[in-house]
């Protein structure tokens, strides 16, 4: 299994000048030319409307609006030309609590820096095999969520399929 | 499909739950079903950390004026203590350091940066000492001579995790 990244359009919503080099490095390393690069919330919400990538690798701190408003936007079914588009965040956060509202945000994965190559092309191979449904509540649209009450529900499974820490 | 799930406690109200079929462009569009991982993925990814470290060569260099522009915005907060967007903006230079400083070959900078950064978001009102004194380690951690397995550094930078761990556990709520 294999992900076709010539094929993809993929935008890159990080601020941090080296963070945002080295995500653009690799995914031109894994074959991706068209990379849009946005610095700040509005931006990369203009980009997103402009350019409908396929996937949105989505820094959370940035200049407004953050990375988690800017998830939820793109969730908007109202107003998203893509509401399903498939998003990484990437975070430097590792606290359990962040993780929880990345996914109650809507976004598909997780990913805590510093960010390897294996793991993130590993997480962009996730992000498409992922066929997890679509939920849409009064307060959220995205991903479905495991219910952690439900019969066979691990404690701390939170929909993500990698933890802060977990990666290589 | 709405399916309208049972209230889980007496009191709660039911609410709708609309399942969508997830169109999955992404596999539509590029997503090559077969045994191939290895053969596509392991000379991409050499390629990667290739790229990466020549990332982090250039970046390397710029270490010490994210130091300098993280001791300016410390400096203004000092003076104005009350005004939001110069925390903001020191919040955002540690912030910057900890994603980084360990990428960079540097994981004491980040490893403090992250005690930094945690002090600046989680405590409404920190210490001017305990600030000070993460700005001195950070820039001690920025020596050339500095060793990031140094024991007493290592020490240094878990001491200053527990004085925010506690400035964190006070904090009402």
């Amino acid at each position: 299994m294999r992900l076709e990244f010539d094929r993809l359009t993929i935008l890159v919503a990080e601020d941090n000048a080296y963070m945002r080099a080295a995500l653009v490095a690799m995914l031109e390393a894994f074959g991706t030319q068209a990379i849009h690069q946005a610095t700040d919330g509005e931006t990369a919400l203009a980009l997103f409307h402009e350019e409908r990538p396929d996937i949105v690798l989505l820094d959370w701190e940035m200049p407004a609006p953050d990375g988690l408003a800017v998830a939820r936007q793109m969730r908007d079914r109202e107003s998203s030309p893509d509401p399903f588009v498939p998003i990484l965040m990437i975070s430097a956060h590792a606290e359990r609590a962040r993780v929880l509202a990345a996914r109650d945000a809507g976004v598909n994965d997780y990913l805590v820096k510093p960010v390897t190559p294996r793991v993130l092309y590993d997480k962009l191979l996730g992000l498409a095999v992922d066929q997890r449904p679509f939920v849409a509540t009064p307060g959220y649209f995205g991903p479905q969520r495991p219910d952690p009450q439900a019969r066979g529900a691990r404690e701390g499974d939170d929909g993500m399929s990698a933890h802060p820490g977990d990666q290589a | 499909m709405k399916i309208i799930p049972a209230p889980r406690k007496p009191g709660d109200q039911a609410e709708t739950v609309e399942i969508v079929a997830n169109p999955n462009r992404l596999a539509r569009k590029a997503l090559v079903i077969d045994s191939d991982y290895d053969r596509a993925a392991t000379p991409a990814i050499s390629r990667a950390e290739r790229a990466l470290e020549q990332v982090r060569r250039q970046h390397r260099a710029q270490l010490p004026a994210f130091l300098d522009r993280l001791t300016e915005h410390h400096a203004a907060w000092r003076t104005r203590p009350q005004a939001r967007a110069a925390r903001e903006r020191l919040l955002h230079a540690a912030h910057d350091l900890r994603g980084c400083g360990a990428d960079l070959g540097q994981p004491l900078i980040g490893r403090i940066a992250g005690s930094l950064s945690r002090l600046i978001g989680f405590v409404a009102k920190p210490r001017a000492a305990l600030l000070d004194a993460h700005i001195a380690a950070l820039r001690a951690a920025a020596r050339p001579e500095a060793v990031a397995e140094d024991p007493v550094a290592q020490a240094v930078a878990q001491e200053l995790e527990e004085k925010v761990a506690q400035a964190i556990a006070r904090e009402p709520g």
